[in-house]
């Protein structure tokens, strides 16, 4: 039984497939542009395998800090009002030291937004938080993050989930990455 | 859940582990393609995958492409996918395997529906016309290619397709359809779903389909060895939460099917009635999901080989999983299970053959970085083989005792998978795969022939056949384009103890003073050694206009054992896999219009010829099908005309009968 992976002609067609991926890799562009529209048509599907399950009617905090979080919460909000997947999102902009008592059953983290009260409010209120930044995650400050320029990438808070008691059935977490 | 506990649970179930087939019906097919933006799948490790992720070769095929293809049969549909070799050998059934190796009552392709085989298990074969699904349920095809045996147990050996429906739980459809062609085509279906209360939800679903046999065009086959197709099929699929977290699934279905087809170098009739019930209690819980399953499938077959042979095969499976993740990057499934299988023997009948399959199975994977994956599963199967009754008068190995044998197989699946970036993924893998002797070849096929009086030449099992063994080396590399997705897979595949047909013409057990005459034993004749490479890709030239194409080049070569001639044994694989096969296709989707166009090429290759069972030439070909549908969107009546084998009255694509122009007008309404 011979070695495909083994001899000239396979080292040759490994080093090839090696350096297209390479090349792919050179050209691809990260890119990470705030939550869109797009991004929270995907949350109002990912409300859907969340444990617990939140209500169908979801009021989303977005959630600011500063004047230009502020204007990208208003613009965000008259665009994703209404059906997303089984859920009705009621979108509610909401300054960040005022989330407490915002009556929210999720949170959208505008860009740039210090993520501290959202953290609080995961923890106390069992409510999932949302984001586009990533690094936000990988510190355990919010819950999830999404992102669909290009292949769609959620990622979770192992941390966060088991502080906050919030986070998803078996069967979602084996498709998500979590850290 | 803690390490320790999940540690703990490992070690504990490990002791009772029985089971696995993915099963992932608890899965929301629908919700999770829409949060992902591509279809997700359990079929490459049982556990639930994106298919961009899944450590597997595998294609899926859509509901749109089910649809939009106008093919009114699943072998047609998989034909068009990249890598599948196809015999049309009759009007009402086709013998489909992954990459080569194709034969009559293919017996190396395992075929499911929601995780639930539905091949028949008297001879590994899949008769399509007995599938209890309707094309309008279909959710998607999974084909998984090369071997699967380490998740699903023997058969999973060239292949796997898993044909997933759509759940009742998460899925609304109700679709009625009507269609009517030429050559005497005639089908009706409908499916639906619908909920009482909160708690319970059901899929029910049936539909009646016949037509006229392609026309015999020369000496045989023999009018009197083919019959015009027609079957019936319904099923029933029900899920009843029994707490938040904890659903039970129950299934019911029938199928009655006549059809004939190609049986070694001959045309048989055969009429089946093939019946199903099957109950999954799947959990939610913090130890993971945990799913229980018991199901039967019933075959009661009757074929005429110049005489009837009435077969009765029960097949009775019983498993127990458990899958798992421990912290953030290991996914774990564990299971066994047992599996029971009995056949009587037939022509000749006295006889029973069946056996018990123990098994235990393990699958790990590990999220190593960002970037790289691998995933390693692991099966063991012990199969116990046994026979009761008797013997027909004077036939060699005429002891039940020759049946007390057990055979053990390990089957295995490493991946590793590299994604450097989101647009790019290198896999290289390796499997072993197992296929078990049928009961078909290990007794349950006994024939005593007089040719002329005194003279009797027998045709029994044989106990003493080995397992077939594959290993399949293969490396692939994906690439996502902004205008296309391009496929690359090199792939060599190593089979020893390849077996001959069942109908072989070779007497290999001589006449002694205390037999009759001799006897032909079905046995290990071959090693073989395949190596090929795939190319796919599919673009979109305009928002309403996509295109598709592949490529698969094989090339095997077989080792016959010590004075075997493949031919008389009916596996000459070398000569009856093609090289090339391909496709090539255009759709065409805007507003409430629907176009589609493929053709699909076979390259040169040999079978057997119907007189003399020698080897002959089938030359080339390229079929065409289409269809062309307007959807009045208020009513949700679709009307299509749809058609296969366009470009030529009739074509030779076996050396068995020709595969005519098939036209149909399709009426479906949707609510």
């Amino acid at each position: 039984m011979k070695n495909p992976l083994a001899g000239h002609e396979s080292g040759r067609i490994l080093r090839s497939i090696a350096l297209f991926a390479l090349l792919g890799a050179a050209l691809s562009t990260p890119a990470d542009a705030g939550f869109t529209a797009k991004d929270a048509q995907i949350l109002g599907r990912v409300l859907g395998f969340l444990d617990p399950a939140p209500p169908s009617s979801v009021t989303l905090a977005l959630v600011y800090d500063s004047a230009a979080s502020k204007a990208e919460a208003d613009a965000l909000a008259g665009q994703i009002a209404g059906k997303s997947g089984n859920f009705t999102l009621v979108p509610k902009v909401v300054k960040a030291s005022d989330l407490g008592g915002s009556g929210a059953n999720a949170i959208l983290l505008m860009d740039g937004v210090s993520a501290g009260a959202a953290t609080d409010a995961v923890k106390s209120k069992k409510i999932p938080c949302f984001t586009s930044d990533s690094a936000l995650v990988k510190s355990g400050t919010c819950l999830i993050s999404i992102k669909t320029d290009g292949k769609v990438e959620i990622l979770v808070s192992g941390s966060l989930q088991k502080a906050s008691g919030v986070g998803f059935g078996a069967a979602f977490r084996m498709m998500i990455t979590e850290v | 859940m803690t390490i320790s506990m999940k540690s703990l649970l490992i070690g504990g179930t490990s002791a009772l582990c029985f089971s696995l087939v993915a099963q992932a019906q608890s899965v929301d097919y629908g919700a999770a393609e829409q949060v992902f933006g591509e279809p997700v799948t359990t079929s490459a490790t049982g556990s639930p995958q994106r298919a961009s992720e899944a450590p597997a070769d595998m294609q899926i095929i859509s509901a749109t492409e089910i649809r939009q293809s106008g093919e009114t049969s699943i072998p047609g549909i998989l034909q068009r996918a990249a890598g599948i070799d196809v015999l049309n050998e009759s009007a009402g059934q086709s013998d489909v395997n992954v990459r080569g190796y194709d034969q009559t009552g293919s017996p190396r392709l395992l075929v499911l529906i929601n995780g639930r085989q539905v091949y028949l298990d008297h001879y590994g074969e899949t008769v399509w016309q007995t599938l209890p699904v309707q094309l309008s349920e279909i959710r998607q095809i999974e084909v998984v290619k090369g071997p699967g045996s380490a998740l699903f147990g023997f058969n999973a050996v060239s292949g796997v397709i898993n044909i997933i429906t759509y759940n009742p739980k998460f899925d609304k459809t109700n679709v009625i359809t009507a269609q009517v062609g030429n050559n005497g085509q005639q089908s009706g279906s409908v499916a639906t779903t619908f909920k009482l209360g909160d708690t319970f939800s059901a899929r029910i679903s049936a539909g009646a389909q016949k037509q006229h046999e392609w026309a015999t065009t020369g000496a045989l086959p023999l009018a009197s060895s083919v019959a015009d197709p027609m079957s019936f099929n319904f099923a029933a699929d029900t899920v009843t939460q029994l707490a938040s977290k904890t659903e039970l699934r129950v299934e019911g279905s029938l199928a009655n099917s006549r059809q004939d087809a190609m049986s070694g170098s001959s045309y048989s009739v055969g009429r089946l009635i093939v019946t199903s019930g099957l109950a999954a209690l799947t959990s939610d819980t913090d130890y993971g999901m945990i799913e229980a399953k018991a199901y039967r499938n019933q075959l009661s077959s009757k074929y005429i080989f110049g005489s009837p042979i009435n077969w009765v095969n029960t097949t009775t499976v019983a498993s127990l999983q458990d899958l798992f993740k421990i912290g953030a990057d290991h996914t774990i499934r564990i299971g066994g299970e047992f599996r029971h299988n009995s056949l009587n023997t037939a022509p000749v009948t006295g006889g029973k053959v069946g056996y018990d399959v123990f098994s235990a199975s393990g699958m790990w994977n590990w999220a190593v970085t960002d970037q790289v994956t691998t995933t390693a599963a692991l099966r063991i199967d012990s199969l116990n083989l046994s026979r009761t009754g008797t013997f027909p008068a004077r036939v060699p190995l005429g002891s039940n005792s020759y049946w007390n044998r057990t055979i053990t197989e390990p089957s295995a699946n490493v991946t590793v998978a590299w994604r450097p970036t989101a647009e790019d993924t290198v896999r290289a893998s390796f499997a072993r795969g197992v296929q078990a002797p049928s009961l078909i070849e290990l007794g349950g096929f006994q024939l005593a022939q007089t040719p002329f009086p005194g003279f009797t030449i027998d045709l029994i099992g044989n106990p003493n056949l080995s397992p077939s063994i594959v290993t399949n080396y293969e490396l692939s590399y994906d690439h996502g384009f902004s205008w296309a997705k391009v496929g690359v897979r090199f792939f060599l595949q190593d089979w020893t103890d390849l077996k001959s047909g069942f109908l072989t013409k070779t007497i290999n057990i001589p006449a002694t003073s205390t037999t009759n005459n001799g006897m032909m034993v079905i046995k290990n004749v071959l090693d073989s050694e395949m190596k090929g490479v795939e190319v796919n890709i599919t673009g979109k030239l305009t928002d309403s206009l996509s295109w598709r194409g592949d490529y698969t080049y094989t090339d095997v070569k077989d080792s016959p054992y010590a004075g075997v001639n493949t031919t008389t044994a009916l596996a000459a694989f070398q000569s009856t896999t093609p090289k090339y096969r391909g496709n090539v296709g255009l759709t065409w989707a805007t507003g409430a219009w629907e176009a589609d166009i493929n053709v699909h090429y076979v390259g040169d290759y040999k079978f057997y010829n119907m007189v003399d069972a020698s080897l002959q030439n089938v030359k080339a070909y390229a079929s065409l099908s289409s269809r062309v549908a307007y959807r009045l969107e208020e009513s949700g009546v679709t009307l299509a005309l749809s058609g296969q084998n366009l470009t030529s009255d009739r074509q030779v694509q076996t050396t068995g009968l020709q595969a005519e122009r098939r036209v149909q007008f399709t009426l479906s309404k949707d609510w």
